[in-house]
This record gives C-alpha cells, structure tokens and sequence, in this order.
C-alpha cells in the first residue's frame, strides 16, 4: 500500500459521509415501522426501488426533474402502499408476527418481477443539471449532488422527527409502538396510526430512492441491496431513533469509503458489514445509546 | 461474622431523582432482612443494584468478600445470588416443570441429566407445584406464578435470595401459605432480602428490617423493635400531624377538585328502566379456560359498583371485556342503549368508557403530559387544554413534573397519572381495575380520596379490586367474583354482615 495521502483521504471521508446521510432518508422509515408495527418489512428495498422508477418516468416523460418531483414521488409512494397495508398486511397480521414478515417477503418478489416485466432489466439512471459537476471547498472535491442529496435529507429526517416528537399523530404513534394494547385502551387508533406509519414509510423510501438513484445506477433487482444498507444504518443508530438513523447513515457512508479507500472499490459493502458487526459487539444498542427517544 | 452481602455508599440516580443516596447495608450470614419504606423509597431499585440489573453512579457491591459490582446479572446469578420479581416473569409458552428445568440447567452448578429430575420434581413438590408441572406457565393464576418465580430462583440453589414484594396481591391465607414457605426456605439459602409491602410477612420472616426512605436509610434494627418505632410508623403510615394539616387544606382542595372535575365527566341522565351498562350473560373462554362464566350485571347512571373477587377470580378478565380488549365467547354487553360487543377498544372508549388499567400502563417514552393527552385525543384543543388543567389542579405534582417521562414517577404518582389520562376523555362510566395493588397504604389513602371525589361527581364508576375494605367505603353496590361466576351481590353493608363474602373471598 502507498503512503495515505491526506487530500484524497479527507476527500473520501467527507464524500462517504454526505454519501450516508443522502441514503439515511432511504432507511428512516424502515426504522419507524419495525418499531411501530413489530413488522420487519422485507418489501422496503422494492419501495424505494419503485420510487426511482417514479422520478425516472416522470423525469422521460414530462421532463421534470428528479429533485422537483421529489413531492410527486413522496405522494405515489404514499399512495401505492397505503392499501397495501390496508387491504393484505392489516388482515394477516391477525395470523402472528410471521405472517407480515412472509407477506412483505412474497410481495418483495412480486414487485422485482413485475419491474422487469414492465420497466425491463437494464440499468437506469436519474441525471440533473449537477450529476457531473463538483463542488470545490479548497484542495476538496465534492459532488454537488452529494451535497443537495444531503440537505435534502437532512431536512426529511428533521421533519419526521418534529413530527415524531411534536405532533398529535407522533405521540399516537410513541404509544402505539410501546404498548399497542393499552393504547387502544386508551382511545388512540392503533390500526389508524399503523396504517400511517406504513404508508409515511413508503413516502419516505421512495423519496430515498430517488436520491440513491441519482448517485447510482439501479435496475430493478437492486431492492435487496438498499434493504440490507438500510438494516445496517437503522441497526447502527439504534432502533427507532430517526436522528440516531440519520447518524448512523453518516457513520456507515465513512465506515464504507475508508473500505473502499484502503482496499479497493470492490471491498465497499464488504468493510462496511465487517465495521457493522464490529460496532454492534461494542455497542449493542448503536452509536447512539438512548434507542428509546425515537 | 463478615457479612454476605454488603452494599457500600450505593447511589442511583435517574435523571434527576435519586432513587438510591449513598446507602450502606450489610446482609450477615443466616439473616433474613426485611426491606420496607413507603412508594418510590427506592426498595425496587435496591433489588436491583444487588442483583445486577441495574448499574449503580457510584459504590460497591460486595458478595462474600468479592467485588461483584462489575458483574452482569447472569454472572450474579451463577455465584449465588437468586431473586424474584415483583411482577412475575415466566417464560410464559414453557410448562412450569421446563421453566424450573431451565433455571436448573443454567444455574452454573454442574447438574447430570440423572440428577435433573428428581431435583426438579423436588423443588415443584416444595412449593406445591406438581399438580401443574405439564401446565404452560402463562396461564397459572397470580400465587402459582408467584410460587413458581420462587421455583425458578430456588432452581439456581441461589445462597442469597431477593425477593420482591412476593405477597404483593395475595388475599391473607395466600399470604399465610406464603410466610410458610419462606420460613421453610431458612434451611435452604444462606441469607435472605425481603421487599415488602405486607407487614405480616415482614414480622414473621425478617430477623431484622431496613426502612428507606427517598433512596435512604431511616432505620435498621430487629424488626419488633422498628415495627414499634413511631417515627417509622408516621412514615410508613403518614403522621398524625401530616394529617392534622392535611385536614386543614382539605375543604379548600376538596371544593377545588369538585369544580375540576365538572369538566372532566360526563353524567350521564338516568333513563328509568334502562341501565347505563348491562351485561348480559358473558362468557370468556381462553385456551380451555373459561375465565367468565355467564356474568350478569348493570350499572345505573352515577351508580359506583365495587367488583371483588380473589386473583383468578375473573376481575380483569371482566374490566378488559369492557373494554373491548377481550373479545367475547357469548353474551352482549350494551352501554348507553347501544350495543359494543365487538367494538375495538379506541371506539369503546370513544363512546365513553374510560379505563385505568390494571399495572397502570403508563406510556413510558411519552411524557407526563402527553400520557395525559394522549386519553383525550377526540376532544378539540381548547377543550383538550381545558381539561388538562383541570387535572393538574387535582394532582398537581404531576404538573410539576409534566415534561419528564411517565415512567420517572412514583407508583402513587403513576396511579394518579392513570386516573388523569382515564379522565381526559370525559367517560361516562370509569372502570378503575386493581389501582391499590403494590401502593403504600398512604398512597391508597390519597388515590382513594381522588377516587371518592370522582363519585361525588355523578359519574357512574366500576372499582374492580381485591382490597375489600376500601372498595366497600366507595361503592353503592358490589358484587363478588368467584372462578369467573358471580357469587355474592348486594349493598356494602349487608356484604359486609354476611360470612360468605369471607369464605368465597378466601376460598
């Protein structure tokens, strides 16, 4: 191994963080639902799959922009797992924990393969006016569109997490994950704010899809990918806090680029699952000790 | 003598609070000692300091000469040190005879698969549990379970055993069953910490008795001698002076709740002929067990009815029907000429049945606030902040610390913090289930008089409790579960007079 050099270190640790918090909005919700639902979703990686093939087709067919259709993509996403939850996951649910978790399985695969039936199975990618262009911040070379990316997602997180702590819906939402029978008991609509939750984490990985896809290529077998990615950043910020996720997207993006860094591209995901398992002997309960604040 | 157990300048706080200030205590060889102090003195926590499940901010644990205060709970658990909890925690889907296996296999005494059943079947035939060694561990009534985590700890041949609050909800022969076993236990472990609610198993077990108080030390001597202390007893049982002043403030605090709680029920207008809330020959049946048999029973507008009954009896089983929380067999359950078998619970309770349930459920990761918020969601915000207030001004300890968790209160603190959020969404009818279980008597007192202030106010009441005495000082009228069947019914008064509520009480 050459020697380090500096520049190009600090230039990959700053591109791997503001890499991790872009893909953070991808796992935020998968951390509500898990937390809320008891439901381990295995259909996340398709959601926010599908949410870059929304951007995609909106951006070839009506010209519009990936970051200006972000709002689109949050509503379809919303839309499109809304009755999911409603209509399949609400009604087996009854049948224990399994039942979800084998249903959000099925559906994972449904949906891979009515993709390649309907989108094909080649590579995509979303393009802006910023996807080549660079950021310079003295000897530091950034791509802009890891520093919109972001923003952006810093921005999500914050508003989940004000609405998480702040709102009527959030405090439902606190209750029901804690205790879901009490509170039912209580008054709240338990079957109201899982159905919420389900349907704001579809929103929210299809915005995330978006995002990724405008760093990366997908196609439409790349779902199992972002699932695994996001498990690992929910899994390092500690379960249910949505600040923690964004933390813990950071912390892998570094953990991944140094990887790549000092062993070769190719080690990426590798490093970054090795560093995971490292992490969790050290510290259980993720980088972020209180996983009760959600 | 060196001590077994000592217990050097132990502190824990949490957030603010400290639940335990540098408090020393030494536990000799032989020794049965008795921990007791009133709500929130921090006994629990003590239990768990010694027993590793909670890491104390600073001090030693020391455990026959060795420094164990670094060791996790398990390792405690393999050098000797056995403990019960105060709510019973079986693997509930095990039989009872696996719960003991278990405990007895990872007790970190080596023990042949030869030797495992008859040391099993030995400890199950100590407590009286063979009869249900092949039963799942989940569905055994509350002294069973207790006997079991008995089980459980005896399975690790613990040396020093923690028990905590085991006669919590017992009915008095249960508890003499129990003092018996303790006193049995002498010959078994080395030494013995005893937390405690019910003075009786105190008296006849503890060689000597520790009271605490807010995380100190008032007093530790033989136990005759603390149980006759005055300054003990006034505060164990709130001083006569305490109460003098209380008096004075009384009528001013007692005008002051009535006003609040106008706003915070529903009176419902008695419509003659037809009760507020009929239920009609229900039936629960759970697995292969019918925990309700055919219960008949009404409740009128501003009636307050007390539900009695041993543990086992149904009592819950009956609350968490009303509240739709519990699907039903057969039967109908009507309320206000409607009827709700088969609502979900949130539409029960938006048609104005209010539940304070048993264990108090207080939402841990909200805070005291929003708890309170969270059992009026329905109402408009100005009505929702009206009634908060309104609250606040019966239990205003709770608006003093409305920002912190729900969890960070005293169990007294946390019953009132039930009743608040059971008010908030204006009921029509209160079921208040078990709410004296694991309180101090002085925090029975002050629930109590909050729950004799929510009667006064019209508004039709269910007191399901275990407590006799004073449930029968509230209510118009009770009734008696016995194996899920009513068995008694009538005015307090004459329940009272009658010698069958004695014996179907305790069995």
């Amino acid at each position: 191994m050459n020697s380090i050099d500096p520049v190009g270190l600090a230039n990959t640790v700053l591109g791997g963080a503001l890499l991790g918090g872009l893909i953070a909005l991808s796992a935020v919700g998968l951390s509500l639902v898990l937390g809320v639902m008891k439901l381990v979703n295995l259909m996340h990686g398709q959601i926010v799959v599908l949410g870059a093939y929304a951007a995609f087709y909106l951006a070839a067919f009506w010209g519009i922009s990936p970051l200006l259709a972000l709002p689109i993509v949050f509503v379809l996403g919303f839309a499109f797992t809304a009755p999911v939850q409603h209509f399949i996951l609400a009604p087996v649910a009854k049948h224990g924990e399994e039942a979800g978790l084998l249903t959000t399985f099925a559906l994972a695969i449904i949906l891979e393969n009515l993709f390649i039936r309907f989108f094909s199975g080649d590579s995509r990618s979303l393009d802006t006016a910023f996807s080549r262009e660079t950021l310079a911040i003295g000897p530091i070379n950034l791509p802009t569109i890891y520093l919109i990316g972001f923003a952006i997602s810093l921005t999500v997180c914050l508003a989940v997490w004000m609405l998480v702590t702040r709102t009527s819906f959030g405090r439902s939402l606190r209750a029901s994950s804690e205790d879901p029978i009490s509170a039912a008991i209580v008054g709240i609509h338990v079957s109201r704010v899982r159905w919420g939750t389900f349907a704001l984490n579809g929103g929210l990985a299809s915005m995330g899809g978006v995002l990724i896809a405008l760093c990366f290529s997908f196609t439409p077998s790349s779902g199992s990918e972002y699932l695994l990615t996001a498990f690992a950043i929910i899994v390092l910020g500690g379960l249910g806090n949505i600040m923690g996720t964004f933390v813990g997207g950071i912390a892998l993006g570094v953990i991944q680029s140094l990887g790549a860094y000092f062993f070769g591209d190719g080690y990426r995901t590798f490093v970054g699952l090795v560093m995971l398992i490292i992490l969790l002997a050290i510290a259980p309960n993720g980088i972020l000790k209180r996983r009760r604040s959600l | 003598m060196t001590a077994v157990l000592q217990l050097e300048s132990i502190t824990k706080s949490y957030g603010g609070v400290r639940a335990l200030d540098s408090l020393s205590l030494e536990v000799a060889p032989g020794e049965v000692l008795g921990v007791i102090g009133p709500n929130g003195a921090g006994k629990s926590t003590l239990i768990g300091v010694i027993g590793g499940a909670l890491t104390p901010n600073s001090g030693t644990v020391t455990f026959d000469g060795r420094d164990i205060s670094k060791l996790s709970s398990a390792d405690r658990a393999r050098l000797g040190i056995g403990r019960t909890y105060q709510i019973p925690r079986p693997f509930t889907r095990m039989t009872v005879a696996d719960n003991v296996r278990l405990a007895a296999t990872n007790s970190g005494h080596h023990i042949s698969q030869r030797e495992l059943e008859p040391f099993v079947a030995g400890i199950l035939e100590r407590l009286g549990l063979t009869p249900f060694a092949e039963e799942v561990a989940g569905k055994l009534p509350l002294l069973r379970r207790k006997r079991l985590e008995l089980a459980r700890a005896l399975a690790l041949k613990p040396r020093v055993l923690l028990l905590d609050e085991i006669g919590a909800g017992l009915v008095r022969s249960e508890t003499e069953e129990l003092i018996a076993i303790i006193q049995s236990l002498r010959t078994e472990v080395e030494s013995m910490v005893l937390i405690e609610h019910v003075m009786d198993v105190i008296s006849q077990c503890c060689d000597r008795t520790a009271v605490l108080d807010f995380g100190k030390m008032v007093t530790i001597d033989e136990t005759p001698k603390v149980l006759a202390d005055p300054v003990v007893a006034s505060l164990y049982l709130g001083s006569v002076a305490e109460s003098a002043d209380a008096v004075v403030v009384d009528e001013d605090k007692r005008a002051g709740i009535r006003a609040s709680l106008t706003s915070l029920v529903s009176v419902a207008t008695s419509v003659p002929g037809t009760p507020l809330l009929a239920v009609d020959d229900i039936w629960v049946r759970y697995g292969g067990l019918n925990a309700l048999k055919g219960v008949s029973l009404s409740v009128n507008a501003g009636e307050c009815i007390a539900l009695l009954g041993a543990n086992g009896a149904g009592k819950t089983t009956m609350a968490r029907s009303l509240a739709g929380a519990v699907p039903l067999t057969s039967g109908t359950i009507s309320f206000a000429g409607k009827s709700i078998a088969g609502l979900r619970p949130d539409e029960v309770t938006a048609l104005g049945i209010a539940q304070c349930m048993e264990g108090r459920k207080i939402f841990g990761t909200l805070s005291i606030e929003e708890n309170l918020i969270a059992g009026g969601l329905d109402a408009r915000k100005h009505v929702k902040a009206e009634r908060l207030e309104a609250v606040y001004s019966i239990f205003p300890i709770l608006k003093q610390r409305r920002k912190n968790s729900g969890t960070a209160l005293s169990g007294g603190q946390q019953q009132m913090l039930a009743i608040g959020r059971a008010l908030m969404s204006a009921p029509t009818l209160l079921v208040f289930d078990e709410i004296s279980l694991g309180l101090s008597p002085i925090a029975v007192d002050e629930v109590y008089e909050a729950l004799g202030a929510i009667r006064d106010s019209g508004v039709a009441m269910i007191v399901v409790e275990q407590s006799v005495d004073r449930a029968l000082g509230l209510a118009d009228r009770a009734m008696v579960l016995g194996q899920g069947e009513i068995t008694l019914e009538g005015k307090p008064a004459e329940l009272l007079a009658d010698a069958r509520l004695l014996s179907s009480y305790l069995g």
